[in-house]
C-alpha cells in the first residue's frame, strides 16, 4: 500500500481555482520533489496533506487515514499531524524558546515523554543537524541556516513517516543554503519518506526519486528528475527550467 | 468632634488605602481572567458568533463611563432582587471595565502573533489549547505586559469613583478627613502621596519589563 494517495484534489480561495485536480501517489521512504512558478498550487497541496488547509473536492490517503473535505478538525486529525513533520519556508520557531525547547516541547506536551528523555531525544537530532554547540541558543541569536536547521531537527524528533518541506532554503543566503541542503541529504538516509518544494536542481537530481511539475493548478509533468529537468516536454516546463537553469 | 489632624486621622486614609488596594487586587484579578477570556473569544477565527458576543461585551463596557457602570450597579441590581453591598458593587462594576479593556489589550496582543506561529504548532500534532497555552500564550503576554501595567495604573486610579456610592476607599476617607479637619490641602496632599505610593511599585516594574525586554533572553 502506498504511503501517500492524493487523488483529485481541488481547492478554491474565494474565485481563485489554485488546485485543479491534482493525483499523486507516493511510497514509504520515497522522495518527491515538486517544483513550478509561483502560484502554480505546489505550497497548498502541501498544506492539504497535513490539512492545515482543507481542501474542497477529492481525497488524500496517508497510511490509511483517509481525509475528505468533510473531516472535522478531531483527535484522528492531531493524531495524524503528529506523523507528518512539516518545514516551513520562514523556519517558524518558537521565538520564546531556545533551541533545545524548541525541539523537545511537543515531545513533552504532544508525544507525553518525560523531560529528561524528551532533552535526550531533542539533543540526539540537534546534533545530527550539527547544532550540539547552539542547545540553549534563542532563535534570534542564530542564523537562518542555523534556525533552519534546528526547525528540522524539530520535525525528525516527532518520528515522522513523512515530511513535507515548503521551500525551505528560498529565505536563506546562498551559503546558508548549502549548509541546510547538506542536511538535508543526510536526512535523506534516513529512509523517511519526504515531499519537497524546492528549486535545488542538485538536490533534485541527486536525492529525489520524481519530480512533480506543477503549474496552474494541475500537474504538468511527472518523472526521473533527470528526465523532467533536461527533456521537458510542455511549454511552461520548458520555459522554467530554462529560466532557473 | 475635634477639629485639628492628628495621627488616628492618618490610620484612617490608610484603611482607606488599604481598600483602594483591595479593590485594585480584586478587579485586576476578575478583569485578568475574564478579559483573558473574551479576548480569546474575539479572535476565535472559526465561529463568528463568538467573536460577536465578545466584541459586543468589550464595545459596551469600553465605551461607558465608569462612573456610570458604579451607579447602575449599585442602585440597579437591588432593583431586579440582587442585593449587593457597596464594596462587592465596586468590585462587580471595575470588573467590568477592567475585562473590556483587558479583553481588547489580549485580543491585540493575541493577533499581533503570527498566524505561522498557529501552523507551527499545529503541525506538530497540538489541538487549540495547547498551541494557546504553549506557543502564543508566552509570546502575547511579552508584547501586552507594558500595556497592562499601564491600565492597572489607570484602574487604581479609576477606584477612586467608587467613592459616591460610599464605599470607604482612600478617596472616601480623605473627603471626610478634609471636610472634618478644615485642612483640604493636607488631606488631599496625603492622599495623593498615598495614591502615588501605590501605583509608584507598578510603574516601576513596567519599566523593569520593558528593559528587559530590549535585552538577550
Amino acid at each position: 500500500m502506498s504511503l501517500l494517495k492524493i487523488k483529485d484534489v481541488h481547492k478554491h480561495f474565494g474565485s481563485l481555482h489554485v488546485l485543479k485536480g491534482i493525483n499523486l501517489e507516493m511510497e514509504k521512504g520515497q522522495c518527491i520533489v515538486i517544483m513550478g512558478p509561483s502560484g502554480s498550487g505546489k505550497s497548498t497541496i502541501l498544506r492539504c496533506v497535513n490539512y492545515l488547509v482543507p481542501f474542497d473536492a477529492g481525497t488524500i490517503e496517508i497510511d490509511g487515514f483517509k481525509l475528505t473535505p468533510k473531516t472535522r478538525i478531531s483527535k484522528q486529525l492531531f493524531g495524524l499531524r503528529k506523523q507528518i513533520g512539516v518545514v516551513f519556508q520562514s523556519f517558524n520557531l518558537f521565538p520564546h524558546l531556545n533551541a533545545l525547547d524548541n525541539v523537545s516541547l511537543a515531545l513533552k506536551i504532544v508525544k507525553k515523554m518525560e523531560k529528561q528523555a524528551a532533552a535526550k531525544t531533542a539533543t540526539h537530532w540537534l546534533e545530527l543537524v550539527g547544532l550540539k554547540d547552539k542547545l540553549l541558543s534563542f532563535p534570534d541569536r542564530l542564523s537562518g541556516g542555523q534556525q533552519q536547521r534546528v526547525a528540522i531537527a524539530r520535525c525528525l524528533a516527532m518520528n515522522p513517516k513523512l515530511m513535507l518541506l515548503d521551500e525551505i532554503t528560498s529565505a536563506l543566503d546562498p551559503e546558508l543554503i548549502a549548509e541546510v541542503i547538506t542536511v538535508l541529504e543526510k536526512v535523506r538516509k534516513l529512509d523517511i519518506a519526504m515531499l519537497i518544494i524546492t528549486h535545488e536542481i542538485q538536490f533534485a537530481r541527486k536525492s529525489g526519486d520524481r519530480v512533480c511539475f506543477f503549474y496552474d493548478g494541475v500537474i504538468l509533468e511527472e518523472g526521473a528528475p533527470d528526465k523532467i529537468i533536461d527533456y521537458p516536454e510542455t511549454e511552461p516546463a520548458k520555459r522554467f527550467f530554462k529560466a532557473i537553469l | 468632634m475635634g477639629k485639628s489632624f492628628s495621627y488616628s486621622d492618618v490610620i484612617y486614609l490608610a484603611k482607606g488605602a488599604l481598600v483602594t488596594i483591595e479593590l485594585f487586587i480584586l478587579s485586576a484579578c476578575f478583569g485578568m481572567i475574564i478579559g483573558f477570556v473574551f479576548g480569546i473569544m474575539r479572535s476565535n477565527h472559526r465561529v463568528a458568533v463568538i467573536r460577536w458576543i465578545a466584541a459586543t461585551y468589550i464595545e459596551i463596557f469600553r465605551a461607558t463611563p465608569l462612573l456610570v457602570m458604579i451607579l447602575i450597579i449599585f442602585f440597579g441590581l437591588p432593583f431586579i432582587g440582587i442585593d449587593i453591598n457597596r464594596f462587592w458593587a465596586a468590585v462587580t462594576a471595575l470588573t467590568l471595565y477592567a475585562s473590556a479593556y483587558l479583553g481588547e489589550i489580549f485580543r491585540a496582543g493575541l493577533q499581533s502573533i503570527r498566524k505561522e506561529q498557529w501552523e507551527a504548532g499545529a503541525s506538530l500534532g497540538m489541538n487549540y489549547r495547547k498551541i494557546i497555552r504553549y506557543v502564543i500564550f508566552p509570546q502575547t503576554i511579552k508584547v501586552i505586559t507594558p500595556s497592562i501595567i499601564g491600565f492597572f495604573m489607570g484602574l487604581i486610579k479609576g477606584t477612586a469613583l467608587v467613592s459616591v456610592i460610599g464605599a470607604l476607599d482612600l478617596m472616601l476617607a480623605a473627603r471626610r478627613v478634609a471636610q472634618r479637619t478644615f485642612l483640604p490641602l493636607l488631606v488631599m496632599g496625603i492622599a495623593a502621596i498615598m495614591y502615588f505610593a501605590i501605583c509608584f511599585p507598578l510603574d516601576r516594574l513596567g519599566s523593569r519589563i520593558e528593559q528587559n525586554r530590549e535585552k538577550p533572553l
